[in-house]
């Protein structure tokens, strides 16, 4: 009848609830150091926790505590962490966000022998020439593609593709043949209906890290002067690839509508998945979310050659140690370790990620072999011509802007010379 | 008769599409990966699996559940009291620096929590909160100003005689609230259950920010995580989204029932 | 004169834990992030004392402005359609419908369902060639259109998830409040010869109003604060269409690090929803006899 009871009986309920609740730190045991590791991929936090249960076997008197985050709010967490002082005290690092992050002294220079890992990746780390993170792992940029529809269509993958500004090559003329309408027809022929497409031949959409960069490289054009430099993506040749991408969607019509694949919400992968598109220039890493289950044969090849040759984007990662940590020398401990060849052949076994230091790609080829994709292209591809993303101050800022820009350049609203020339300027004006 | 035909047509149609998103949710948590590729978002992949549901259950979601769940049942119930007892006071009693502190509390909702969380964290990290339950709770479990709000209005449309009439028959501030007034706003109350449980549930930037460990993870967190900077697994997710949702569904039902005409109040007019 | 002061210590022991914890943990760093506005701040390094510097800079930035009148289109896209619809809706409800509460769960599923994954179910609802809502659209002859990747219909997108959302919601809200419109008075004005309608505008709506005051200062402090459906939805764009302030203001903060100016930006949409609140204190406050200060 009466609520008094109740409300006493919420109440006592309340203060035994917060006597009860699992204090503050899980006490320590003493003379042992906790260091915590924090990196964003649900699925290699699996390989780490075997990674780390090596290191403290070998490591008595530390303990590490692994901590995922989701990759949106991971930095956005690493943020506050730093301003408040209390950032892990090793954690992973992508080259964009790298320059913020070093050139505001959060990060400790490492000592390892650079020779032993990825140029490109060493080289992304590298501020004022010391090393500040050791090398990871790597990803690299290649060409996936639909074996199945390669098969019905009657056409053998080339053995080398090429691109030129002007559709010469044998990329656009295989993406062409792949191409088909809901009437059977090929891009050029009579009765055409690009509105009307029921496989594309080949992807080309808004994503700068496996698209625009890696024409606008392979053309001879430069994304930026020179690390901690500034943009420089407007130049002849750069501008050149940009339209080869862009005429490839709108003029060539073998690759979906912008408005199908421009990014935040594009659905390239999943229109690659559900098996819409022959050909689709991905980075090695996105394999786990293609390959397993896929309802087609995965197939995967370089990616073409442009006049300048071939260059694909090749992304590093490091794990970064906290200048600030409380425990230094522990954390640099457990940062060399997972550079070493033990610690990457665990991760590389795997099959999560093609390591950082030379000599142990087999282990990620024959993981993926037992899976029937043959990954050695991607290692073809990294021992040839390799270019990091761009490595300044402000990325981060600009990326959203360039996104928004290109956007509409891929949409046909701008010419690719407008788009770059306002996308240069903008960034050049976020450099510090 | 034609009336209560649209009247229902209506319903049902407005019923449809607001669950239409969510049915997609629960499809795609049915299938298989390669089912996701292979059908339509609104067709159901054939025959449906519950693999996906068995492997979120496998792991550690259901120890993350328990977190949300010890969050959710703490930060409610300090809403319901501290709440309740704020807003009667700003409601029904008179006091110097009323009104100015009632706009202060609302004009905290006005300041985005995006630059709001730094300078919180600070304080945190001041208080030596960070990564613990306490500073996970601390900033809502005693009674927030949306539902202080809330309350205060529903307090406020209560007739005034009531506490007059009670106080002629000698009862206090205390007696006034916990048995006149009370029982008379069971409808706010189930409304403010309702909101701060799911509320709660859903919550995600705080505890992301606040806690990184496994030990206070909450199931918002977890599935985010499976949203990778390069892919996303959106069976997975889906099916995580589906676990998290089913106990909301029941405890709205159990407590929408409290939303219901209070027969003591039309008996007062 | 003893009971009066009696009340008066009740009341503060009342509101004294909600008092702490709005100071300790909303209002302290509501002040800190005003003050910070006066600053120089890159997150990672040392704030720097700057005067005005920023509110000059803000009253020559014209992307800011560009972002506010792209936040009130918003607002004004959504608030009055998922007001009146909730209203619509807790009305239809409010009486003896068989399967009641299976259409209110129904309707307030939206709101209860995970946030981050209702993002990603939307992208594909709004796929211009096999999204659900342009398949449907084309049943019935219509050519729907690019949503988010065209500027005149991406804002329109936006707003329609929030109305969505939201609807259920603040239905919950008025069917509360509706339990408190006593009955009598429905009745005795039937008697007086008046329409359903009449009855609605003259007796319900006023008797509403301390919770349509609730709903409307809520959902307006809401909705000038949307962020969550942008970020994951259109990334501010097709061309800055759907930049709203909010998101300006976390680019600022979080990708470009620049702390003091998004701690001025977040000032002014404060002064926005400040004065948008006031006047609505004031237009609520001359329409009924409920004290609403």
């Amino acid at each position: 009848m009466t609520h008094t009871p109740r409300i006493r009986w919420a109440g006592a309920l309340l203060g035994a609830a917060m006597l009860l609740v699992p204090g503050c730190s899980s006490s320590a045991e003493p003379g042992k150091v906790t260091l915590t590791y924090r990196l964003w991929d649900d699925q290699q936090k699996a390989g780490y926790e075997k990674v780390m249960a090596a290191f403290e076997k070998a490591n008595p008197g530390i303990d590490v505590t692994i901590e995922l985050l989701p990759y949106d709010q991971y930095w956005t967490k690493l943020t506050a962490d730093v301003v408040a002082g209390s950032a892990p005290d090793v954690f992973w690092m992508t080259p964009t966000q790298f320059p913020e992050f070093v050139t505001k002294g959060v990060l400790t220079p490492v000592k390892v022998d650079t020779a032993k890992y990825h140029k490109t990746v060493v080289g992304s780390f590298t501020y004022e020439g010391k090393l500040y993170g050791v090398p990871k792992d790597w990803g690299v940029v290649g060409l996936l593609y639909n074996k199945d529809l390669f098969a019905k269509a009657g056409v053998e993958m080339p053995d080398k593709l090429t691109w030129t500004p002007d559709g010469g090559g044998t990329l656009l003329d295989t993406a062409r043949k792949l191409t088909v309408d809901e009437a059977g027809k090929h891009p050029g022929e009579p009765g055409f209906d690009p509105a009307k497409v029921r496989t594309y031949g080949f992807a080309s959409w808004n994503h700068y890290q496996t698209q625009w960069m890696n024409w606008v490289v392979s053309n001879g054009g430069k994304l930026v002067d020179k690390p901690f430099g500034t943009y420089t993506f407007n130049d002849p040749a750069s501008v050149q690839a940009l339209q080869f991408g862009v005429d490839l969607v709108n003029k060539h019509h073998v690759s979906p509508p912008a408005t199908r694949t421009n990014p935040p919400t594009g659905k390239v992968t999943d229109m690659f998945k559900a098996g819409e598109i022959a050909m689709f220039p991905a980075n090695n890493a996105l394999l786990p979310f293609v390959a397993p289950e896929a309802t087609f044969e995965v197939g995967v090849a370089p990616m073409p050659e442009g006049p300048a040759g071939r260059a694909v984007n090749l992304n590093g990662l490091a794990e970064t140690v906290y200048a600030k940590s409380d425990h230094p020398q522990e954390a640099m401990k457990l940062a060399e370790y997972l550079g070493t060849a033990e610690a990457q052949k665990i991760m590389a076994d795997g099959g999560y990620v093609f390591p950082a230091l030379d000599g142990l790609s087999q282990g990620y080829v024959d993981y993926w072999k037992a899976k029937k994709v043959d990954v050695s292209p991607f290692v073809e591809e990294s021992e040839g011509t390799t270019f990091p993303l761009p490595i300044t101050t402000g990325f981060t800022g600009f990326e959203t802007k360039l996104n928004q820009l290109f956007n509409e350049m891929y949409l046909g609203k701008l010419t690719p010379q407008q788009a770059a020339d306002q996308a240069v300027a903008e960034g050049n004006a976020t450099v510090e | 008769m034609a009336k209560r035909i649209l009247l229902y047509a209506t319903l049902t149609i407005g019923a449809f599409v607001s669950v239409f998103p969510y049915l997609l949710v629960v499809l795609t948590a049915f299938k298989t990966q390669a089912q996701l590729s292979s059908t339509a978002p609104w067709l159901p992949g054939l025959p449906p699996t519950a693999g996906n549901l068995a492997t979120m259950l496998a792991g550690d979601f259901p120890r993350y559940l328990l977190n949300t769940a010890v969050m959710t049942a703490l930060l409610t119930a300090g809403q319901l009291v501290f709440t309740t007892f704020a807003a009667y006071a700003f409601a029904r009693l008179r006091f110097r620096g009323r009104d100015v502190l009632f706009w202060l509390y609302v004009a905290t909702m006005m300041v985005p929590s995006a630059v709001t969380m730094i300078p919180l964290f600070l304080i945190m990290r001041e208080l030596d909160l960070v990564n613990t339950w306490y500073g996970l709770l601390a900033p809502y479990i005693l009674g927030t100003p949306y539902g202080i709000f809330l309350m205060r209005q529903f307090f406020k449309s209560l007739p005034g005689g009531l506490e007059e009439a009670a106080r002629i028959d000698g009862a206090g501030t205390m007696t006034i609230l916990l048995r006149v007034l009370l029982p008379l706003c069971r409808p706010a109350l189930g409304t403010l259950a309702i909101i701060t449980i799911i509320s709660s549930w859903n919550s995600f930037l705080w505890p992301l920010i606040i806690t990184s460990g496994d030990d206070t993870r909450v199931i918002t967190v977890a599935i985010a995580t499976l949203k990778d900077g390069i892919g996303v697994d959106y069976h997975l997710m889906m099916a995580g989204s589906l676990i998290a949702l089913v106990p909301m569904v029941a405890v709205f039902i159990f407590f929408q029932k409290h939303i219901v005409r209070s027969v003591v109040l039309t008996g007062l007019k | 004169m003893t009971g009066r002061t009696a009340r008066n210590r009740h009341a503060y022991l009342f509101i004294a834990p909600s008092l702490f914890g709005v100071v300790a943990f909303l209002l302290l760093p509501m002040v800190i992030v005003l003050v910070l506005s006066l600053f120089n701040w890159e997150l990672l390094s040392a704030p720097e004392f700057a005067g005005l510097d920023n509110y000059r800079r803000l009253a020559g930035d014209g992307e800011t402005w560009h972002s506010l009148a792209v936040t009130a289109g918003y607002v004004l896209l959504c608030i009055p359609l998922q007001t009146a619809l909730a209203l619509a809706l807790a009305v239809l409800l409010d009486r003896r419908v068989a399967g009641l509460r299976t259409y209110r769960a129904l309707f307030v599923v939206p709101w209860m369902a995970t946030p981050i994954v209702l993002g990603l179910v939307w992208d594909w609802i709004f796929d211009p060639r096999d999204g659900a809502l342009n398949s449907a659209l084309a049943l019935v002859g219509v050519d729907g259109p690019d949503w988010l990747s065209d500027p005149a219909w991406a804002l329109p997108a936006v707003a329609l998830v929030s109305v969505w959302q939201h609807t259920g919601y603040n239905m919950l809200f008025f069917l509360a409040g509706l339990q408190g419109v006593p009955r009598e008075l429905h009745d005795a004005a039937a008697v007086d010869g008046a329409t359903p309608a009449q009855r609605f505008w003259r007796v319900t709506l006023p008797l509403l109003n301390p919770t349509m005051f609730f709903v409307t200062v809520t959902n307006l402090i809401g909705a000038f604060q949307v962020f969550d459906t942008v970020y994951a939805m259109t990334g501010g764009g097709p061309s800055h269409s759907t930049e709203v302030l909010n998101f300006r203001i976390f680019q600022t903060a979080f990708k470009e690090f620049d702390f003091g100016y998004a701690a001025t930006l977040s000032t002014l949409l404060f002064a926005v929803i400040f004065a948008v609140t006031l006047a609505q204190v004031r237009f609520f406050g001359k329409r009924t006899t409920y004290d609403l200060s």
